[in-house]
């Protein structure tokens, strides 16, 4: 591959994160600022979808503003990935991936750090944490939101 | 919706399946062709009016994009219908629904479907990719999760809410082996034991590694045919009865909440059936989307083969084998054959296509079937499509 790249985004896994590439950018900087997690809330219908939406699903509104998602969960399911992830964590397997239910109905998949597969539970309580993932083609920090047993 | 002209299937055929570090593109498309025509002397490339790929990957690996002229012009196509198609593992049923929808509008009467991947490139990271493809690119990519750790989870609740076990899985991956052991064109020939599933390393819990097919590089051709023509070509096609996709959402955050509720196949189960004017007791073989062992379970209870929960139990009374019920995966399914994304719903079909014409050799289901389900799917559940097939006895 030439180092120089037009097309700086293409086979680039992680999600665009700053202002000039997305237009969720809030989102990330909530997250990477704040250790926030956020979603959008339709202004016209009040619909509040994950992931964030630039255009309402419901009533196909584009008129927005950003409400706090809750920092706790808990696991609605959970697996103990020993292969199948990228070459720079295949390292730190076994990892452990889960979905996570909101008290607001809503549910997300994430990593859950610092958990062992015998401690991972169908019900488990977790709590946000912010996660660091490659930097962007301009060396720009991205983050991702992770979840860790709640208390540790 | 008023009855739709009959389409037939009236040739088929596939290439040897596996690591093909041997062949390109050009070549494993070359294979499946040659085989297709050989299949059915009586039609000739010079016959086929539209020409439809299915693959996946061809931009990523190859690269070679718009493959479906390339394809032609391999085969000596010279089509007034051509498109390249990709709707990930459905891939091949899709491009066969188009074939098919334009020979019922009358825009042609004879169309070949070729569907394939060239994939398995021995690298880690490339690997990777291509799986992490599969997922939403702005936030589920990024997180690492990818196909076995996605179809996990549903196997695991799986197991919490109806008590299925580690073992019934196995043995969906120990008949899917054993079944393949008598497919010269299957990825994998030597069988598998119960002993031998359940000691295998862990890839994503439950799911060790027979639990889990495999990419493989690939091709599958069908040629499908007006009713007009079906009878110049064979005295034994096999009929189109019914089609379905269902579709439920994208993101795997938005999947039903009872991850087992796999409403995107029932729905695309449903579809067909009405379509076909039948019921899943009248369906005699299935070929299913295997890419994990647990898949293959739930949608053996979406499909109607057996009540919701009780696909562990289906699998211990053997309902799911030859002698049983429905006879799942003669084949050997994604798990015995391996996955070329967008081949293997045009593999199934060729499966059905055989079994149905009484020509499927040692892996014959015996009495010859008459009625054939093909189901491919995207997503954890919740997007899928089928497709029913009849023999010539169901048509008259
Ligand atoms: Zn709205």
């Amino acid at each position: 591959m030439a180092e120089q790249m037009e097309y700086y985004t293409a086979m680039d896994l992680v999600a665009q994160q700053y202002e000039d590439t997305t237009k969720l950018y809030q989102f990330y900087t909530s997250l990477r600022e704040e250790h926030k997690l956020v979603t959008t809330k339709c202004k016209d219908c009040g619909h509040v979808p994950w992931p964030p939406r630039t255009l309402c699903p419901e009533c196909l509104s584009t008129d927005y503003e950003w409400v706090d998602m809750p920092s706790t969960g808990t696991i609605a399911s959970w697996t103990a990935a020993y292969a199948g992830m990228p070459p720079e964590l295949a390292a730190r397997a076994p990892m452990v991936y889960a979905l996570v239910d909101f008290e607001n109905g809503l549910r997300m998949p994430t990593a859950i750090l610092e958990c062992a597969p015998n401690e991972a539970k169908t019900g488990m309580e977790v709590e946000l944490v912010v996660g660091d993932v490659q930097p962007d083609q301009q060396g720009r920090r991205r983050v991702a939101p992770y979840f860790k047993p709640v208390g540790r | 919706m008023s009855k739709p002209k009959r389409v037939a299937i009236v040739a088929a055929g596939i290439n040897k399946w596996g690591m093909r570090p041997d062949a390109t593109f050009r070549d494993i498309i070359s294979e499946a062709g040659k085989a297709c025509f050989d299949s059915n002397p009586k039609v000739s490339n010079k016959d086929i009016e539209g020409l439809v790929t299915s693959g996946v990957y061809p931009q990523r690996s190859g690269p070679q994009c718009h493959p479906s002229p390339v394809a032609c012009e391999v085969l000596g196509v010279k089509p007034r219908l051509f498109q390249n198609t990709d709707c990930q593992c459905q891939s091949g049923a899709v491009n066969m629904r188009i074939i098919w929808s334009a020979i019922v509008s009358g825009l042609i009467d004879v169309g070949m479907a070729v569907g394939w991947e060239r994939i398995l490139v021995p690298n880690h990271g490339e690997r990777y990719i291509n799986a992490a493809l599969a997922c939403d690119h702005d936030w589920e990519q990024g997180f690492g999760m990818t196909p076995p750790a996605l179809f996990a989870m549903p196997a695991l609740s799986h197991m919490e809410k109806y008590g299925t076990t580690e073992e019934q899985y196995a043995k969906i991956a120990v008949k899917n082996h054993t079944h393949s052991a008598k497919n010269p064109n299957a990825h994998f020939q030597k069988g598998l034991t119960l002993e031998k599933a359940l000691g295998a390393r862990t890839v994503a819990t439950p799911y060790r590694l027979f639990d889990c097919c495999v990419n493989t590089d690939g091709a599958a051709c069908a040629i499908l045919c007006s009713e007009e023509k079906a009878y110049e070509y064979t005295d034994n096609p096999i009929w189109v009865m019914g089609l379905g996709q269902g579709y439920t959402n994208w993101t795997i955050g938005n999947n039903p909440k009872d991850l087992t509720d796999w409403q995107g196949v029932r729905m695309s189960g449903e579809l067909a059936y009405k379509m076909a004017g039948i019921t899943p007791k009248d369906i005699d073989i299935a070929e299913l989307h295997d890419c994990f062992t647990a898949s293959e379970l739930i949608e053996y209870e979406e499909l109607g083969f057996c009540p919701k929960g009780e696909g562990g139990r289906w699998v211990d009374d053997g309902g799911n084998d030859y002698g049983g019920d429905v006879v799942t995966q003669p084949r050997g399914g994604l798990i015995g054959c391996g996955h070329p994304f967008g081949g293997t719903s045009i593999a199934q079909t060729h499966e059905i296509y055989l079994q149905l014409r009484g020509e499927a050799g040692e892996r014959q289901v015996e009495p010859r079937p008459n009625i054939g389900l093909a189901q491919t799917m995207s997503g954890v559940g919740t997007q899928s499509m089928v497709t029913i097939y009849g023999s010539d006895d169901t048509q008259h």
